[in-house]
């Protein structure tokens, strides 16, 4: 008789504590971040969409044979006068369809003081046809106009 | 009201048939739902509101509710193979007729109090009820009571057999 | 309870809800007593058949139409606004924030598009389901809750059918829709479903009767079963010296009020296959249950049906325990809808905090622990009606 009374004390207490969980979060502020408003800062070593630097980039080849999934490709320029490879790159092709987003290119990239392969803090980016990720950098081979590219994205 | 009355009374006729003669046992169930709830239409025409709340509360919501859980474990398939009569259809069918007959013969000679029903005029009948089961028909009440004791003591029973047993 | 710092977007919303409180309670003074102003509206409406000479077995046709389209206005109103509210407060117990897009502020319109959505959805009939079991089971789950809607009391003089059985009726009404739920459960052809609708039978049949026997205490104190004048016994307050101390509402009738309300809670959140009851439609087990099969409209259908089950519960136990209209400065229907919404909040957090109950232990807790209780209650009232 006691111990059915102890059992109910003890299961109406437990309830009460358990609702009282409940409604100290109810009056607690939200986590919740409203994405397409208000947006979180990423942290400093975030690895977000790569972006290109056709200028500073030396067509070394180190982002190609560091990249584990082959995304990489790249052709480098060829000066018109003497036929001759330059350390400039015709065009640079990354394909995010295969981009795992290692950081490998980047660290491999010896350019200074910042390297011409690198990540950004972009994560927001869709897409709605494969071809679409494949990102090409092309750099006109006479470099005195404005660099184009036609195939970019902006990033 | 008259038409009213006879809808009601059509209705509870097609239903009442309808669950002797479906095939599928769910279906004469829910003409049974039917049925049951024309009855406490007919006890609402008659005034009587407080036997047609406690029709509605017990029939179509506790006992059609267990008839319905019981009856979804039946098997669909077997239901459709098993006759819907069986060998004993011509004796009860006469039992019927005579039932019927008896009821019939019984209206006609008696002579219903019109000033009982007090037509057009809805008055509680939930004070007489009380009074009545409680005052004139208290021992009647009581061994009702005391009928429906003895069957739970029963039902426990029968389901405690086994653990007597083993 | 230590208050938490709040930020200023919180502040603002505090002051927003505080403003709209305070501006609903100014305008229901304003209007105050709904049930009279019907009854003059409605008075001027016969004196103008009157003197047109319109016969009058046309006007209570129309009378019965009025109310019925007001109740059906304000079921539907309400269940948006709880369905909106649940998905807000499950939300802020979870530190989430709900719904927040559509139509500006807090998303208060998500619900109506929901609405819009389910209206257009493609109605499906499972090929084998029973086609007019599978028809039927919505509109005989919902129009029960329906029904029983005439016989609530709003406030003075705000209740469309004063039926002398009131309670009985409600209870009897109620009872229906189960069915409704097992014939979805058997319609749909879908084992998820069947085995929801057994769930669902075995417990609204169990729970129905603590459920009733839980009501008889204020029935044998009040001798009546109209819920008006089960309400109008609960006006004033006690007094000790003089000086109001508490409101003279059933709950606080001692020990026997206690106990008859929280049977009454626990088996009206039972009856309304709510969240620590929800075996019958289980998602995590069952899928969705008895609504398994169900889509677009039919599906909405039940959903109207759970909703309106909650308030017509909520309006029950604020009728019966609280008081009904009872209170100061407010007119009675405002008191009415706070104080059932306040129970509806009480159903919202139940359902955000517990977790579900297996099946044989609920049976065992109405059978062993709820039941036994009722009756116990029962007998207690009737000592102190003795003594």
């Amino acid at each position: 008789m006691f111990n059915y009374f102890k059992t109910i004390y003890k299961v109406g207490k437990a309830l009460i504590q358990g609702m009282m969980v409940t409604w100290k979060s109810f009056w607690q502020p939200a986590v919740t971040v409203q994405f397409p408003d208000e947006k979180l800062n990423t942290p400093e070593r975030f690895r977000g969409a790569l972006t290109f630097d056709k200028e500073t980039c030396t067509a070394c080849n180190l982002c190609i044979k560091a990249c584990p999934t082959a995304c990489i490709s790249l052709e480098p320029a060829v000066d018109p006068a003497t036929k001759k490879r330059i350390a400039k790159v015709s065009w640079y092709q990354i394909d995010f369809g295969k981009c795992n987003y290692c950081r490998l290119c980047e660290e491999a990239c010896p350019t200074k003081p910042i390297k011409s392969v690198r990540h950004t803090h972009q994560y927001e980016w869709g897409m709605l046809e494969r071809k679409e990720m494949l990102v090409k950098w092309e750099r006109m081979i006479p470099s005195t106009e404005p660099l184009t590219s036609t195939n970019m994205k902006p990033i | 009201m008259e038409i009213v009355f006879y809808l009601t009374a059509l209705l509870l006729l097609f239903s009442s048939v309808m669950v002797v003669t479906q095939k599928s046992v769910f279906t004469s169930a829910l003409y049974l739902a039917v049925a049951l709830s024309m009855v406490a239409a007919l006890f609402v025409l008659l005034n009587a509101d407080f036997l047609a709340a406690v029709q509605i509360l017990l029939y179509v919501g506790g006992i059609l509710v267990l008839l319905a859980f019981a009856v979804m474990l039946s098997s669909v398939e077997q239901a459709k193979r098993e006759t819907q009569v069986n060998e004993q259809w011509l004796p009860s069918l006469m039992i019927s007729f005579g039932i019927l007959l008896v009821l019939l013969v019984s209206l006609k000679r008696s002579s219903f109090l019109e000033a009982e029903i007090q037509k057009n005029h809805f008055y509680p009948t939930t004070e007489k009820i009380g009074h009545l089961l409680l005052g004139e028909l208290a021992l009647p009440f009581e061994v009702v009571s005391l009928v429906l004791l003895a069957s739970l003591v029963g039902a426990i029973l029968f389901s405690k057999k086994e653990k007597i047993d083993g | 309870m230590i208050l938490p710092v709040w930020n200023e977007s919180q502040k603002r919303s505090a002051l927003i809800l505080f403003g709209i409180a305070s501006a609903g309670a100014g305008i229901s003074i304003a209007i105050g007593e709904i049930g009279a102003r019907f009854s003059k509206i409605w008075a001027c409406l016969s004196s103008f058949a009157l003197k047109n000479s319109i016969p009058t077995a046309l006007l209570t046709p129309l009378s019965m139409i009025i109310q019925c389209s007001i109740l059906i206005g304000f079921i539907s109103v309400s269940v948006m606004f709880m369905v909106w509210w649940e998905r807000k407060v499950s939300a802020h117990m979870q530190n989430r924030l709900g719904p927040m897009f559509t139509g500006g502020w807090h998303g208060w319109a998500q619900t109506i598009a929901d609405a819009i959505k389910l209206l257009l959805k493609e109605d499906i009939i499972p090929a084998e389901a029973n086609p007019w079991v599978h028809r039927l089971a919505p509109i005989v789950a919902f129009v029960p809750a329906f029904l029983c809607y005439a016989a609530l009391p709003f406030g003075e003089g705000l209740i469309s059918a004063d039926l002398d059985i009131g309670i009985l009726y409600i209870f009897a009404i109620s009872g229906l829709s189960v069915l409704g739920i097992v014939m979805a459960g058997w319609g749909s052809g879908n084992k998820y479903s069947l085995l929801g609708g057994l769930r669902a039978a075995a417990q609204s049949v169990s729970y129905e009767i603590p459920r009733v026997l839980s009501v008889v205490p204020i029935l044998m104190m009040v001798g009546s079963l109209k819920l008006t004048s089960i309400a109008n016994v609960q006006t004033g307050f006690w007094q000790i010296a003089g000086i109001p101390v508490l409101p003279k509402w059933f709950i606080f009738y001692p020990i026997v009020g206690q106990i008859a309300f929280l049977i009454f809670l626990i088996s009206s959140v039972a009856e309304t296959n709510r969240t620590p009851f929800d075996i019958a439609e289980a998602e995590s087990e069952l899928v969705a249950g008895f609504h398994t099969e169900y889509s677009g409209m039919k599906f909405s259908f039940f959903f109207l049906a759970e909703y309106a089950y909650v308030f017509l519960s909520s309006g029950l136990t604020t009728v019966l325990f609280l008081g009904g209209g009872s209170g100061p400065i407010l007119p009675s229907w405002s008191w009415f809808l706070l104080k059932s919404f306040a129970v509806v909040f009480l159903f919202l957090w139940f359902r955000w905090t517990f977790p579900r109950l297996r099946v044989d232990r609920l049976m065992e807790f109405t059978w062993k622990f709820l039941l036994p209780w009722s009756f116990v209650n029962i007998l207690i009232t009737g000592f102190i009606l003795l003594f």
